[in-house]
């Protein structure tokens, strides 16, 4: 009983030291933990490798609602999504709710179309992309970072009926309306009604809850990937359905890793995380424990 | 090379100086600290709102010759946009304690959008969608799982809605008995809140570690 009570009073800078051991040394000698994907992850999937609800050359809106210090919990999904949809020969628009989301996206864009390309061949061979799957993948034509906007759900509803207006120009300042991407067979402005699947990275508030909001105008398919934080706030728009699928935090990055079978940071980082999950579980059993201890203590002199 | 090296090393110290507060505070952090507000600062006016936001929505609207590109340039000038333009300005008024109320016709057109809009789309893509979902058939037939997760949000559904009824006393066989169940349910919703913050704080906590031991030390792949 001694023993946990002495545990008790721990300085906590000890706790810190196993909490960062626990993560340091899995990753310097990694070995792998099996990763199942949830049915809200396997959904998005399913929908994205779907052809009849998403054909080839379909645009999907990808938002980047979250800043740096999100990065590490949504960067791994959005580089395993935009992977995916290059391979399906999907065209990704990014933009952003978040001031710092364009940078976020152009960091994800350029990871995950490097990676689309270094392995085209490998890919083609395999049988693994879309018929229309090309070599090389151009700014403007095949993707495209539109950057930050201010506004929020107002700028989703401008979204709605033209996105020329609230976009005028890209990330870097090419403007929109000449591009390849953006152009309707029949001539019209683009609007969110010829976007395939909205997806927002969200770290906060400002971000799927604000294209949830304008559901009823834009009527398109949403799914979201969240931090961890997110997770059980989200899963209600997954009950009611308004979320076709959701990648939430590290681990549902690894998730969507092991489904488009392109092992990243997600798997990279599962064996270091459930080891650290492990040595906070012990913390906090020990802790009760000395609890438990200490009561019984007092009980017994008061006895 | 040169600048991701020093973009690196920048980056490690950093993150080392805010390492160090877990030891305790110290001028490390506080550099630290006092250098990220500073630079997001700068960073957020100049680059976001300056670059993305007020050039190309703005002012390349009013002035397309001089701040549009492409076909863009070529536009027929909005002069209505001076409006929107004026009352963003106003804004500025609140750094003067005399004139600070001109800046309230800038807040109440704001307001006034914003409720509007939120006021049609909660009760549309919110609260109707999540009461509809609540409605369910308690007992599904042949699929003992459907029952029991029914049964399940159903009662944590009326029992939570108790709970936070305050115009009658939490005491008695029904009030009090329900409004238990409905603690046991935010209890059990508190310790998935905190279940999922721990694992998204170990999430970054992997990401600076994945970037000290494999960008900086080169230690990893």
């Amino acid at each position: 009983m001694n023993i946990f009570i002495k545990l008790k009073n721990l300085d906590r800078r000890w706790v810190f030291l196993f909490v960062a051991l626990s993560v340091i040394i899995p990753l310097l000698f990694p070995f792998a933990l099996p990763v199942v994907p949830t049915k809200a992850v396997a959904n998005l999937h399913k929908f994205i490798e779907n052809a009849e609800a998403l054909p080839e050359g379909t645009r999907c809106f990808l938002s980047f609602d979250f800043d740096p210090a999100s990065e590490p919990e949504l960067k791994p999904s959005a580089v395993a999504i935009l992977v995916h949809m290059f391979r399906r020969n999907l065209k990704p628009i990014c933009g952003a709710n978040w001031p710092v989301g364009g940078e976020m996206a152009e960091v994800a864009l350029v990871e995950a179309a490097n990676a689309y390309m270094s392995t085209y061949e490998d890919m083609k061979a395999q049988g693994k992309l879309a018929p229309g799957c090309k070599p090389i993948i151009e700014r403007g034509v095949d993707y495209v970072n539109l950057g930050y906007k201010t506004g929020a759900i107002i700028h989703v509803k401008a979204l709605c009926n033209d996105f020329m207006y609230p976009y005028p120009q890209d990330r870097d300042g090419n403007s929109t309306a000449e591009m390849a991407i953006f152009r309707n067979p029949d001539g019209r402005r683009f609007a969110m009604s010829d976007v395939g699947l909205i997806i927002s990275f969200t770290a906060g508030t400002g971000g799927i809850e604000t294209f949830i909001s304008m559901a009823g105008e834009h009527k398109r398919p949403m799914a979201a990937g969240c931090t961890s934080v997110n997770i059980p706030r989200f899963t209600t728009y997954l009950q009611s359905g308004q979320l076709i699928g959701m990648t939430g935090g590290l681990p549902g990055a690894a998730e969507y890793e092991t489904l488009i079978e392109r092992p990243g940071k997600g798997c990279a980082g599962m064996t270091p995380q459930s080891i650290a999950h492990l040595v906070i579980m012990l913390f906090i059993i020990f802790g009760n424990l000395a609890y438990i201890a200490e009561q019984r203590n007092e009980a017994k002199k008061k006895g | 090379m040169t600048t991701l090296l020093i973009t690196t090393w920048v980056g490690a110290l950093i993150t080392l100086c805010c390492f160090t507060f877990l030891i305790k505070d110290n001028p490390f952090y506080r550099f630290a600290e006092h250098l990220f507000v500073g630079v997001s600062a700068g960073y957020y006016l100049s680059t976001i709102s300056f670059h993305q936001v007020l050039k190309p929505n703005l002012l390349a609207k009013i002035w397309p010759t001089y701040f549009a590109s492409g076909t863009a340039a070529e536009a027929t000038p909005e002069y209505i946009l001076i409006i929107p333009g004026l009352l963003g300005l106003l804004m500025l008024f609140r750094f003067s304690s005399n004139l600070s109320w001109v800046s309230r016709f800038t807040v109440a057109f704001v307001m006034g959008v914003s409720t509007g809009i939120a006021v049609v789309t909660s009760a549309e893509q919110y609260l109707i969608p999540q009461v509809k979902k609540a409605i369910v058939p308690l007992i599904v037939s042949g699929d003992y799982f459907g029952s029991f997760s029914n049964l399940v949000l159903v009662v944590g559904t009326v029992s939570c809605l108790f709970y936070f009824f305050f115009s009658t006393e939490h005491r008695g066989p029904v009030f009090g008995n329900v409004a238990k169940v409905g603690i046991w349910y935010l209890m059990i919703s508190f310790g998935a809140a905190f279940g999922a913050t721990v694992m998204g704080r170990i999430s970054l906590l992997i990401g600076r570690f994945n970037f000290l031991l494999s960008d900086w030390l080169h230690l990893i792949k």
